[in-house]
């Protein structure tokens, strides 16, 4: 038995060995870099010596990285929760076949999801120019005159609105998928016991795909703390609507490419993930202690 | 997924497994973003293909030079310097323009492979390259025939000392672009001098609240930073080494700062972002009735405008005190050698004749380079001073800029201008924002600047 076992993981480490190269070139390798160089600090008078902590000194006392990070910590909290309630009300919308042609609109709900990032920021940052953007146009028929999605109080709102339109049909199929997987006969015996849709959604389908929309919840805030594309496309349309460390992931970038401080980027990039970390481990385990994992 | 499944409870150590795994994700990819990031993002603003397409009339023996620069034009100059020179063969490569240009200099720089043997770099750029010793000194290779052809300006920021780190190419010396029949409409003169320029921005926005005389970006650091350098406020004073002058509170600069936000504040200027379509539709509608503009603007505003093709004028800038004749310089770019070429004679001969020779002139000017020259020649030039564009009507704005370019102080670029234009706009959008003034701006600006340049080994003088 011993031995059988043991061919048996030969062939699995020559499957998984392309995989897990990729991942140490790609993801292990250049982490432990970025670490490592996040230790030294180069100067253009003096050259590169070791600096110890003092790149993360420098970072905990800028208040332009914490305010990134506050950023997008109300970011996360608003478009995470707004993009799994818009994906599961379609998803349960056409999971329930109360609409015709649902196949064809799933599709059109997915689109935005094959448009790269890159290219849904450019698209956007014209659709919503103050002047000249159908949308502005459109609010100043109703009598909104001259809002302007791109003022400092309106940037973050208008970003929400980019990555909600973004990744809303990507964590609808997901939860259409996990519906779908759903006995038919709990939906059945549901309706034999009188049940209204409104019930079966919520009352039997919506906690049957908890652990789905708990995954996606965990995706999509880690995605909302990492913003960068958005941001930083939007910034060349509108530069004086984005700042300098307007999210932490642009912090990192504009410190490390823009200023030449690639070793303050690493040591702003390790702590920006020692912070999603935490409060991706913090709310593993608060949820766990509620016994949300099954 | 069936219900049972999903249902039951799974085995503990998965749980385990599944506490690790988001950390060591979140961990690992935010890190990586450090990394990946820039190529992401240059990649998606390159272009042109990496492939050249200028070196199809070379000769198999010629001498192989590759150089980097984006504006355009360039590649029709280099062929037509292949086609008269069978020695040397350059091939044009588009490696982005201005900052993503630089960022991969430096790392190919850094990985000491990979470099262009000549590379297109803004005259504010060149000394951070210069710091970093990793230009080739051309003054080896016989440049009197064109120093003496460069306007002065142009050749003191290329130069330092005995040195020469480029070949200046083009430059973008300041005037006043305003729109004449406006102007004539209100009955505003042309203002000799800034106190005239605010009189005049005052006179035209009580007649029409809805005009602004012109745009005011603060935002744009080159812009801001030009017209500094007009009044003898510009911020910076470098010679080389390590003593590194920022200023940004003195005397001239508050006086700078202050004109500009009492006009701001007044609603006499706009502050729409440079080049935005609010700015051109505030040109094109009267809502502008002026723009401070580098001679390289009026070709770019009239393929952005339309109503007022052939309303615009040239003036001189305003001057701090009248009977002066002081311009500034926004843009404008040079060619330099870059250290490790096994070919650096030949790369000179070539970035001699890309900036100074009537040849390459003759193209990079054209229609489709539209480049205003730093070529004395042709700057001094009857035929190109008189040249008329559509939006000028019959009035000649290159005779205004061509005397602008030559009455330019020369600015002294710091070495730590990648990081300064990275910084300046999020410092300055506050201004736009009413959120502070420009004073302020300024203030908060020269910590800024002044922790980066100490943190960056310089010694820094202040106000």
């Amino acid at each position: 038995m011993p031995r059988k076992r043991r061919s048996h993981d030969r062939s699995g480490i020559a499957f998984i060995s392309p995989g897990m190269l990729m991942l140490g070139l790609f993801m292990l390798v250049p982490t432990v870099y970025a670490i490592w160089s996040s230790l030294y600090s180069t100067r253009l008078i003096g050259g590169r010596s070791f600096s110890g902590l003092d790149n993360y000194l420098t970072v905990f006392q800028s208040a332009e990285f914490w305010s990134g990070v506050l950023r997008v910590l109300v970011f996360g909290a608003i478009q995470v929760p707004l993009t799994l309630a818009l994906a599961f009300a379609f998803a349960a919308l056409f999971d329930a076949g109360v609409i015709r042609g649902s196949k064809f609109f799933r599709t059109v709900f997915f689109m935005p999801f094959a448009v790269p990032g890159v290219v849904a920021s450019v698209m956007w940052s014209f659709l919503l120019l103050p002047q000249f953007g159908p949308y502005a146009e459109i609010l100043s028929g109703l009598g909104l005159k001259g809002v302007n999605f791109f003022s400092s109080g309106m940037i973050v709102p208008t970003i929400m609105l980019i990555v909600i339109w973004e990744w809303t049909g990507y964590n609808m199929t997901i939860l259409f998928t996990s519906l779908k997987s759903i006995p038919r006969e709990v939906s059945e015996a549901a309706i034999m016991e009188g049940a209204s849709l409104w019930t079966i959604v919520t009352k039997i389908k919506l906690p049957m795909v908890m652990p789905t929309i708990v995954m996606l919840a965990f995706l999509n805030s880690v995605g909302a703390l990492q913003l960068f594309t958005e941001p930083s496309i939007l910034a060349a349309f509108q530069p004086q609507a984005v700042s300098f460390g307007f999210t932490p992931s642009l912090f990192v970038y504009n410190t490390a490419v823009g200023s030449g401080q690639y070793e303050l980027g690493a040591a702003a990039a390790v702590i920006l993930a020692l912070i999603i970390g935490a409060i991706s481990v913090g709310g593993f385990l608060v949820r766990r202690r509620n016994g949300e994992f099954r | 997924m069936t219900l049972r499944k999903m249902r039951r409870t799974p085995p503990r150590p998965r749980a385990r497994a599944l506490k690790i795994v988001p950390l060591v994700t979140a961990v690992v990819s935010v890190i990586a973003l450090s990394g990946c990031s820039g190529g992401s993002d240059a990649s998606a603003t390159v272009a042109a293909s990496p492939s050249s397409t200028t070196t199809a009339s070379c000769s198999s023996g010629a001498t192989q030079l590759t150089f980097w620069g984006w504006p355009a034009g360039y590649d029709l100059a280099v062929d037509e310097f292949n086609k008269t020179h069978p020695n040397i063969c350059v091939a044009l490569e588009n490696a982005g323009a201005s900052a993503q240009e630089y960022t991969k200099l430096t790392d190919a720089l850094k990985a000491g492979s990979g470099t262009p043997d000549i590379a297109t770099i803004e005259y504010f750029e060149l000394p951070s390259f210069e710091i970093t010793n990793s230009l080739v000194d051309l003054s080896a290779f016989d440049l009197a025939s064109v120093k003496a052809t460069a306007a002065p300006v142009a050749w003191s920021q290329v130069s330092r000392g005995p040195a020469v780190y480029a070949m200046p190419v083009d430059l973008g010396p300041l005037a006043l672009f305003y729109n004449q029949k406006q102007f004539q409409a209100a009955g505003v003169q042309v203002p000799a001098t800034w106190d005239d320029f605010a009189a005049a921005a005052d006179t035209l926005h009580a007649k029409d609240p809805t005009v602004a005389i012109t745009n005011f970006d603060p935002t744009n650091a080159q812009a801001t930073l030009a017209l500094m350098q007009q009044s003898g406020a510009f911020p910076f004073t470098y010679s080389g080494g390590s003593d590194l002058g920022i200023n940004f509170t003195g005397a001239k600069q508050t006086a700078f700062a202050a004109y500009w936000q009492k006009l701001i504040s007044a609603k006499e200027v706009t502050t729409a972002a440079d080049f935005s379509p609010a700015q051109w539709s505030n040109l094109d509608s009267g809502a502008n009735a002026a723009r401070l503009s580098p001679a390289w603007g009026p070709v770019g505003m009239q393929l952005s405008i339309k109503n007022t093709i052939g309303d615009w004028n040239t003036a001189p800038l305003p001057q701090s005190t009248a009977g002066q004749t002081a311009s500034g310089n926004w843009g404008g770019s040079s060619l330099a050698v870059v250290k490790g070429t096994p070919h650096a004679a030949e790369a000179a001969e070539f970035v001699k004749w890309f900036g100074g020779s009537d040849a390459s002139w003759k193209i990079l000017s054209g229609d489709v380079g539209g480049a205003f020259p730093s070529y004395l020649p042709l700057l001094n030039d009857t035929t190109f001073q008189n040249k008329t564009l559509p939006i000028t009507g019959s009035t000649t704005p290159n005779s205004t800029f061509a005397t602008a370019a030559k009455s330019v102080e020369n600015p002294q670029w710091p070495p730590i201008m990648t990081a300064a234009l990275t910084q300046w706009t999020s410092t300055f959008a506050g201004v736009v924002n009413g959120d502070q003034t420009l004073q302020q701006a300024f203030a908060t600006f020269q910590d800024q600047m002044t922790t980066y340049a100490k943190s960056q080994g310089f010694t820094v003088t202040g106000s």
